[in-house]
């Protein structure tokens, strides 16, 4: 037995797969560098359309618009150019893998005809001429791949010529052997032939009685076919006339020539007359024994030419009319004559001796084609010869009925003249009757038909992979062997009931009982086939169950001879008949049972997609379900059954499109991490693999008949064959991912998901073939549903892990962050801290040097008074002067000091705010913003306030009455004396004044809110305490409000909810 | 650490260049336009050149391009320029391989106006003394005062 070719063998389907999805992922990359260049080429033309040619930085931009542009043309050019390479080598790549696969297919199919080739030699029944025929193509074949030009190869060549002529020796002298034995099929047709002699007396009756619509169909083709062969022979005659028989042969000697070929061969007598017989005549110079051996090539050649017999009868006719013109028109068909041959034929032809030049050419033909048409009728199992015999047999009925009408037709009007009504009503049940048992007959022939179809389809089935069609052909085979095994039985009821037609026609007139005497044959006949059914029956079991002919089967077979006489004698050749359906139905299954076996082995879903595509294809030509509508009558739609494997196979491919697609998949996934495209491309042909399960379920809903025609033993067998198919390749898939290195945890994710799926397809099964109230498909349907729960749970558990462990690793990101923050913010207060520092040294100076100013001026004051008394009378203006100054040289300071304060109580806060923050835990952000956000909206509104005392405004201590106003403790007070100088300065008004002294109000506000800060020692607990304080101190400070009517002399005064008011008259304030 | 210059700092490094095209003297900028090099941007012909210097570099163009504008073969090289860049983004966005002839043509134009008669700055400078009559040192003159001569040369006012 051959190895069986895996597809590892030739070529590792799937072992482009890695560097085809590595050559997409460059490809990927050159299109994101191509996007990205783009991008930038936009971005470009933005910046370069915006420069302006009017500035040097526009002018700068536009050049270097044109340096960039030109470098990303460079980079545009480079990039598609490795891009087009790429996409080549994809191409190429996928190319290379749709090539491998298609070699792999066609080493398989090479691979199953060796195979055949090998199981038919190891099969001990096989005839000798099959074997030859094999072994002879088996030659041809390794002749044709010799390499010639080798001393071996030409060695060769002469082993296998020499083999070839044994072997072509031994089928002449097994066809010779066989046309002795024929297998009973002549004596058939010769039997059958002698039945429609007997036809040819019962003209009108018959007539009438073939008026049923059954029988007409065969009648009709019984005429076409006598029609067709007289109209072969009529050809020959045509052409032996006009040939002024050149051939040297009479019409009747062709005639029988075909008939005797016939026999022997696959091809009909008609056809044999009409394609190559007619054909040959046209060749004058082709004649005598030459004629018959050239009509016999002939059929050889046709056979190995695929049957066209008119092609190769008018080739051979061609070359051996005029080989030295012709022969290499042969060639053309593969027929090769060596040199030193060729040379012999021209010779001889030039010569004038052409028939021995037809003789070289016939003998190298029949050595290489010799016994071809035998071998192939002998393969066939003499069914072809069968149907051929029964063609004869419908030549010779066709032309009876012709014939016996042409006298009928005249005494027809007599004969229903003559006749009355109730005759008519009479004959007509008798017809009924007649009719049926004919229909019967009929009916065998059709049973008949469809066997031979079945064996001639066995022949082809053989490469064929049918997995899908097994139930059918188990359903067809009940058919044929219910139909077949009475076929025997009909033929002998059939002849019968001629025989009493025939008795009714002879004596219809002249006999008044006739009615009696059809009734009483038909009851005979019935009689006679209930035995004789039963026995057939037996017969037929005997046939069906055992190799050889046992005594039992012979003895009935004699008795039935023995009954019939003459009409039957050949019943034992309709048993043989019946054996050889019944062995030919036999094969069929026994072949199709194997091809079942090796298809399990062999189950590969690319293959399968290609193989049942063949095979619908072939089924359609055999005309297969036709057959079977044409026994059982019950078996309807075919269309649907074709939907139905046209949407298997499309799940079939699909399903091998997900495996794969899945499989690199999960391997891009697990070596690259997520790929959109490809997971959507799976989600896809998943979604379509789903669909179209779902129209393969309604179909077979609507197909339940012929399924249910399937034995329940059947349908368990199909569905534990199904479960061993889908475990088998899920154990392919485990070694396909191990093979490519895959990690063991994805391996068991990937198997996990295959598991289910083939769950859901065995409940798929299930529900296809038990229904859906089968305990099989509940107890699946549970487990699915089971098992997806399961998946959910385990889903739920692993995000709730993933969700914790994101949790943790969060809050781990916000210590970190926060750990951060607090350093920066240590770094920020500290620079803050010193550039507050500075910012005050920077103040106190100022004041130092206002203050200097002032004890300057308060010098000069003295000296110009010393003027002044020395009578100098710009003194005194100079000393106004003087105190203006000093008056704004304060007021400077205050606000310095003010300004001073602002920033230490700035610096407080924010130090008191920084203390929380680093004491502060993961929401030390919320907490510390809370916190000072808080602070700074309780802050109390500060209010302008004075500061400083009424001697220092006046130089002198003021007290209550002798001035203008009566202030808080901390105020200023303005005296008379100074309020000119005041004006001067430019406090016009009480407002400004006010605004002055309040000032130091601030100043005051902050001290105390910074005397509270200085207490502040920050521990966690207390920090927030320690602000409280801080802003209670803050409002704690009392803002005192003061009012003064300067034109009245009024005072107002709001301490807090306090308001006291004074009168104050204006003695030496003036406006 | 701060790379930007306080004010201070600032005032302190531009103090180290020349100031404006009035001051500059035309032999520094020759140098700049020749070699690329900003170090004669420096009064001392030498320094760390910046971001800042390269800056203002451009401003003492801009100064320039202000004063006397750009001559015609200037602008006809920046339209060239402005084309070129457009063609190659265009063949870079369409992938139209005809743009390449059109991209040679343009280059091909750039290419004649660079063939033009180059002259060096010493032989204009020789056709300015001949032309003036004295000796002109390039050092002493300010970019400023070097163009508005060659101008007026070439208006036909020089005296």
């Amino acid at each position: 037995m051959a190895k069986q070719i895996k597809g590892n063998d030739i070529v590792q389907s799937d072992a482009l797969n890695p560097h085809i999805a590595e050559l997409k992922e460059v490809l990927n990359l050159y299109k994101q560098i191509e996007a990205q260049v783009t991008k930038t080429a936009k971005d470009i033309k933005k910046i370069s359309g915006s420069a302006d040619a009017n500035s040097a930085q526009g002018i700068q931009k536009m050049n270097k618009a044109l340096v960039d542009s030109n470098k990303l043309r460079k980079e545009s050019i480079a990039v598609t150019k490795q891009k087009k390479t790429v996409t080549d080598q994809l191409r190429q790549a996928e190319d290379a893998e749709v090539k491998g696969k298609l070699r792999l297919l066609e080493a398989k199919k090479n691979q199953r005809t060796l195979l055949k080739e090998e199981i038919a030699l190891e099969d001990k029944q096989i005839g000798t001429l099959k074997r030859l025929a094999i072994e002879n193509a088996k030659l041809r074949r390794e002749r044709e791949a010799l390499n010639l030009d080798t001393k071996k190869g030409q060695t060769r060549l002469k082993e296998i010529n020499s083999a070839l002529d044994q072997n072509n020796a031994k089928i002449r002298a097994n066809s010779d052997a066989m046309k002795k034995q024929r297998l009973n099929v002549g004596n058939y047709g010769k039997a059958v032939s002698k039945v429609s002699g007997i036809l040819k007396g019962f003209g009108a009756t018959l007539l009438a009685a073939f008026s049923f619509q059954a029988i007409k169909g065969f009648f009709t083709s019984s005429i076409s076919a006598f029609q067709s062969q007289e109209k072969a022979v009529a050809k020959v005659n045509q052409a032996l006339k006009s040939t002024q028989n050149a051939a040297g042969k009479t019409s009747e000697e062709l005639q029988k020539l075909a008939f005797d070929l016939q026999g022997t061969t696959l091809f009909g007598d008609e056809d044999i007359l009409n394609n190559a017989t007619a054909q040959l005549l046209t060749f004058t110079n082709i004649a005598g024994t030459n004629f018959d051996r050239t009509q016999k090539v002939a059929l050889d050649l046709a056979t190995v030419l695929d049957g066209d017999l008119k092609s190769a009868s008018i080739q051979l006719g061609k070359a051996l009319n005029d080989p030295v013109a012709n022969l290499s028109a042969l060639s053309r068909s593969g027929i090769q004559f060596s040199e030193s041959q060729k040379q012999v034929i021209k010779s001889l032809t030039e010569s004038g001796k052409l028939a021995e030049a037809q003789t070289v050419i016939l003998d190298e033909l029949e050595r290489q084609y010799g016994g071809q048409a035998e071998a192939a009728a002998e393969a066939d199992g003499g069914l072809t010869q069968l149907s051929n015999a029964f063609g004869d047999f419908k030549e010779k009925a066709g032309k009876a009925i012709l014939e016996g009408l042409k006298p009928m037709i005249k005494s027809l009007k007599d004969f229903f003249a003559s006749i009355t009504e109730k005759d008519i009503d009479n004959f007509i049940k008798l017809l009924s009757n007649l009719g049926k048992i004919l229909l019967l007959a009929a009916k065998a022939w059709g049973a008949y038909t469809v066997a031979t179809k079945a064996a001639e389809a066995a022949t082809r089935l053989l490469n064929k992979r049918i997995l899908v069609k097994i139930r059918n052909m188990k359903v067809f085979g009940t058919q044929i062997f219910k139909s077949v095994k009475g076929l025997g039985l009909y033929a002998a009821a059939a002849a019968l009931v001629v025989t009493a037609i025939i008795k009714i026609a002879k004596n219809w007139i002249l006999a008044k009982d006739a009615n009696d005497l059809f009734n009483e044959t038909i009851n005979k006949a019935n009689e006679l086939l209930e035995v004789e059914k039963d026995k057939l029956q037996l017969v037929g079991k005997e046939l069906l169950n055992t190799k050889t002919a046992s005594e039992e089967r012979q003895k009935v077979i004699d008795k039935i001879n023995a009954e019939y006489g003459t009409t039957l004698k050949n019943l034992d050749d309709e048993a043989a008949f019946v054996r050889q359906v019944a062995d030919a139905y036999k094969q069929v299954v026994e072949q199709l049972d194997k091809k079942l076996t090796l298809q399990i082995v062999e189950e590969d879903i690319l293959d399968a997609k290609r193989q049942i595509r063949e095979l619908e294809a072939e089924l359609d030509d055999f005309g297969f379900f036709d057959g079977i509508g044409e026994i059982t009558g019950t078996l309807e739609g075919e269309g649907i059954i074709k939907n139905l494997n046209k949407q298997r196979d499309r799940l079939a491919l699909l399903n091998a499109e997900y495996f794969d697609l899945k499989t690199n998949g999960e391997q891009v996934l697990t070596a690259k991490g997520s790929r959109g495209g490809l997971k959507e491309r799976i989600k896809q042909v998943g979604k379509e693999a789903k669909t179209t399960t779902g129209e393969v379920k309604k179909l077979n809903k609507v197909l339940e008949s012929p399924l249910d025609g399937i034995l329940d033993e059947d349908k368990d067998a199909d569905f534990e064959s199904f479960k061993r198919n889908l475990q088998q390749n899920t154990r392919e898939f485990e070694t396909e991912l191990r093979k490519r290195g895959l990690a063991e945890k994805d391996i068991q994710e990937a198997l996990k998901e295959r598991r289910l799926q083939d769950l859901k397809d065995e409940r798929d099964r299930a529900l296809e073939l038990f229904g859906e109230s089968s305990q099989k498909f509940l107890d699946l349907d549970l487990a699915v549903r089971r098992e997806i729960d399961k998946r959910r749970e385990e889903d739920a558990k692993k995000e709730e892990e993933e969700a914790e462990a994101r949790r943790k690793a969060d809050e781990k990101e916000k210590k970190e962050q926060l750990e951060r923050a607090k350093d920066t913010a240590n770094k920020m207060l500290e620079i803050t801290k010193i550039l507050a520092d500075n910012k005050i040294a920077q103040i106190d100076r100022e004041i130092e040097a206002r203050k200097n100013e002032i004890s300057v001026s308060e010098s000069e004051i003295g000296r110009l008074q010393d003027l002044a008394a020395a009578g100098n009378v710009d003194a005194a203006e100079s000393i106004k002067a003087e105190r203006v100054r000093q008056a704004q040289d304060k007021i400077e300071i205050e606000n310095l000091e003010k300004k001073k304060a602002d920033l230490l109580l700035k610096i407080a806060t924010l130090n008191q705010a920084n203390l929380l923050f680093q004491q502060s835990d993961v929401n030390g952000f919320q907490n510390a913003n809370a916190k000072v956000k808080e602070f700074v909206s309780n802050l109390p509104t500060f209010y302008d306030g004075t500061t400083g005392t009424v001697a220092d405004a006046l130089g002198a201590t003021g007290t209550r009455d002798g001035h203008m106003v009566r202030v808080h403790d901390n105020e200023h007070i303005i005296g008379s004396n100074d309020s000119t100088t005041l004006h001067a300065a430019g406090l016009k008004n009480n407002a400004d004044i006010v605004g002055s002294a309040l000032a130091y109000q601030n100043a005051a506000a902050n001290n105390k809110a910074l005397a509270a800060n200085k207490i502040a020692s920050f521990t966690d607990s207390n920090i927030v305490s320690k602000l409280d304080s801080v802003e209670k101190a803050i409002k704690d400070i009392k803002i005192v409000q003061q009012h003064i009517d300067l034109s009245t002399g009024m005072e107002t005064i709001v301490d807090g909810n306090k308001t006291t008011r004074n009168n104050h008259r204006p003695t030496s304030f003036r406006i | 650490m701060n790379n930007s210059l306080t004010g201070t700092e600032e005032t302190s490094y531009l103090g180290r260049l020349w100031q404006s095209i009035e001051d500059m003297p035309i032999y520094n900028w020759i140098k700049i336009l020749e070699t690329g090099d900003l170090k004669w941007l420096f009064v001392k012909n030498k320094g760390r050149v910046s971001s800042r210097s390269q800056e203002h570099w451009m401003e003492l163009q801009q100064e320039y391009l202000d004063e006397f504008g750009l001559d015609e073969q200037y602008k006809q090289r920046l339209r060239l320029t402005q084309k070129l860049t457009n063609l190659n983004l265009d063949f870079v966005l369409t992938g139209d391989r005809f743009t390449l002839n059109l991209i040679k043509m343009a280059e091909a134009d750039i290419e004649a106006l660079n063939q033009g008669e180059s002259v060096k700055f010493y032989q204009v400078l020789d056709h300015v003394e001949k032309y003036k009559g004295f000796a002109i040192d390039p050092k002493k003159t300010s970019v400023i005062k070097w163009y508005y001569t060659l101008k007026n040369i070439s208006d036909g006012q020089a005296d």
